[in-house]
């Protein structure tokens, strides 16, 4: 038996598996640079296929690939008149609006100024795909308490929950946690700020024992009902290491964080094979008890289907 | 082209055969002793519930339902801390009664989950761990199959072989009671001219008896010493839910029969031979020896040999899932007899699992 559908649902974990996203918000799709002048990508959100493209001028058009009119040999009409989605590039990433295209002028992207300007943050974009419904990954991402996964990584300690709260729009949580490269038993725990800002999630906070922000977005892209692509963007800010005498600069941290970019993947596998293993696990024992400790957890769920069943109302109310 | 019927559409004793699991309430062989060290964990799947076997640092086996009771994540992919099977995800362990024991991170000021997974009954014999999926309750009324032969300080020498084919299960029991296959082995030739004497379904076995020339191999025929041992009548078995074979008490063999799921088997092939003959003389070969030749044979003969029949049995899955609507002229009644044991022990155990259903109260929906 295949798990219940929004409708059929009956306790908050089966809604929230079910749940989509709001497509009346800004999707990262693709980053800019894999889409040159001339070439074409294909993605889906929430399983309506979606081709990219960027024409000879340079500009960008997204357009649901069903209703694409294609020459003889299946390439893409690009020319042809037909209504695309709205699509922009920002913060090196391709960004759409699935919704209804009337609302993405009142819509603005996520925030983040750190990346603009003259002298924009030390910037590691890095992406996974994985078979695993988006609500899982966002449990991933601001539950600390799965630390156990990356207890061979020394740079990831466990995270305790100071505080929790709730908004129409966001959960936010802060807690106290060792990371970051210098982290060993007896360095002071430092603080962390984790939000869901639907539909994205950021982390704001400095590794312990090193002076400097730290901040990362991600951007969830729900290709269907069990496959989500994220785009993780790290920024870092100047670092200060006590035991140096001056402070790490951009350049010098964008280079360090190239070369840790492989450790940072192999974490991160980590999680992917976690949520697909979790995602399988649900596919078989969706019926099990409910069994969750984090308070955080629950906030986050509900945000989600919340978030869906007036997005279900609106299509609703427009048929 | 429809698929095949499942057991409650099935129409007929074959159609129904090829639908029906092995009733649970018996010990299934499952993996070797030896492939699952302390600390180790592997999966097994019994008629497609997951089990998590393994051994924690002590040396003791357990067996657990694969799932954690917090996300679900199968339990094979954890790892063995000390006493316990922990989750991958967030670490919860549990002990070998099943029960969640360790959760490593904070409560968030709720108390220690009272959560209990179900655990399976195991047991090592013969090299083999086995387990016993069913009732619990039953565990200890039901028996191992007892091979003497195999048990004590003279126990004849045995290197098992398993083989997992992509064929349900009745197919192969099919296989290895049915004799009028020696076309298919005419390259080994372990059985030659059979001709059925007689075969009796009596309570849960399906006794065969044939007259036939027994290992008449190029190779292999030289090892049967056939001055003391009697070659040309072989007895066999299908002793619910396992089979055997025997020649003159000297050349026997037993199969256990791990049901995967409708299409897929296991199979560990326990043969043993009082002697072996070195060949073209009439010496034995040493006990201190049968070991390693075992293993060789194994390797050069009689994996060869089932390797053919497990070509055949995939093949008959595939014919079957393609044509299981078209008739059927099987001749060898014996086939029907393994058909017939097979269906009523799974109509027993469905039997039997929806009485539990019914006295059992209805669970509350969460």
């Amino acid at each position: 038996m295949t798990p219940p559908t929004f409708e059929e649902a009956v306790n908050p974990r089966q809604r929230v598996r079910a749940a989509g996203l709001d497509p009346d918000h800004w999707y990262a799709v693709e980053y800019a640079r894999a889409l040159p002048r001339g070439t074409t990508r294909a993605t889906r959100f929430w399983g309506v296929p979606i081709i990219l493209w960027r024409d000879g001028d340079g500009a960008l058009h997204a357009i649901d690939d069903r209703r694409l009119p294609c020459d003889r040999f299946g390439a893409p009409l690009a020319c042809a008149a037909v209504e695309g989605y709205p699509v922009q590039a920002r913060y090196g990433l391709v960004w759409i609006f699935p919704g209804d295209p009337a609302r993405a002028a009142h819509r603005p992207l996520p925030a983040v100024p750190e990346l603009e300007g003259p002298d924009p943050w030390a910037y590691v974009p890095i992406d996974f795909t994985w078979r695993t419904h988006h609500s899982m990954v966002v449990d991933n991402l601001c539950d600390l308490t799965h630390a156990h996964l990356h207890r061979r990584f020394a740079s990831f300690h466990p995270g305790r929950l100071l505080h929790c709260e709730a908004d129409d729009d966001r959960v936010l949580m802060r807690y106290e946690a060792r990371v970051g490269p210098l982290v060993r038993r007896g360095v002071a725990p430092s603080p962390m700020t984790i939000c869901y800002e639907y539909p994205y999630h950021w982390a704001s906070f400095e590794w312990s024992g090193i002076r400097g922000r730290i901040k990362y977005w991600t951007f969830l892209l729900p290709m269907d009902a069990r496959t989500t692509r994220m785009f993780f963007v790290m920024m870092y800010d100047a670092l200060r290491v006590a035991a140096l005498p001056v402070p790490l600069s951009r350049r010098v941290v964008r280079w360090l964080l190239q070369a840790a970019q492989p450790t940072v993947r192999r974490l991160l596998d980590q999680d992917g094979a976690a949520l697909e293993a979790e995602q399988a696990g649900y596919e078989a024992h969706w019926a099990a008890p409910l069994l969750e400790l984090n308070p955080a957890v629950s906030q986050l769920h509900r945000l989600t289907i919340r978030k869906w069943e007036a997005c279900l109302e609106r299509a609703g109310t427009a048929a | 082209m429809s698929a095949p019927p499942t057991f409650a559409q099935a129409r007929g004793r074959r159609e129904k055969a090829r639908a029906a699991g092995l009733h649970p309430d018996y010990w299934y062989a499952v993996e070797y002793d030896r492939a699952v060290r302390p600390g180790a964990i592997t999966e097994v799947t019994f008629w497609g519930t997951s089990i998590a076997l393994w051994r924690d640092v002590a040396g003791a086996l357990h067996a657990v339902e694969n799932r954690c009771a917090h996300r679900q994540l199968k339990l094979t992919l954890g790892s063995v801390e000390g006493c316990r099977l922990a989750c991958a995800y967030h670490g919860w362990g549990y002990d070998a009664d099943g029960r969640l024991a360790h959760i490593p991170h904070e409560l968030f000021g709720r108390p220690m989950p009272d959560v209990r997974l179900r655990t399976y009954p195991v047991r090592v014999r013969y090299g083999l761990i086995w387990i016993f999926p069913g009732d619990p309750a039953l565990a200890e009324t039901r028996h191992i199959p007892d091979i003497p032969e195999l048990e004590g300080p003279a126990a004849w020498p045995c290197v098992p072989l398993d083989f997992t084919w992509r064929a349900h299960h009745s197919m192969i029991v099919d296989n290895v009671s049915d004799f009028t296959h020696a076309w298919l082995h005419r390259k080994y030739r372990p059985f030659e001219n059979a001709r059925l004497r007689r075969c009796d379904l009596v309570g849960e076995r399906v006794v065969v008896s044939y007259d036939t020339e027994v290992g008449r191999g190029r190779v292999s025929g030289r090892f049967v010493d056939r001055r003391r041992i009697n070659t040309s009548a072989m007895d066999l078995c299908y002793e619910y839910p396992y089979q055997w074979s025997n020649t003159d008490g000297k050349i026997r063999h037993w199969c256990f029969f791990l049901p995967i799921d409708a299409s897929t088997t296991r199979t560990f092939f326990l043969f043993y031979f009082e002697s072996l003959n070195v060949p073209l003389t009439p010496v034995r070969i040493p006990r201190a020896l049968m070991r390693l030749v075992l293993r060789v044979s194994n390797r050069l003969l009689i994996g060869p040999l089932l390797a053919q029949d497990g070509v055949a049995v995939e093949a008959e899955q595939r014919g079957w899932e393609a044509h299981h609507d078209r008739p059927v002229p099987d001749l060898n009644p014996a086939v029907a007899l393994f058909q017939q044991l097979t269906v009523r022990k799974w109509e027993e155990h469905l039997a039997s699992a929806a009485r539990v259903a019914r006295e059992r109260p209805a669970p509350a929906a969460s």
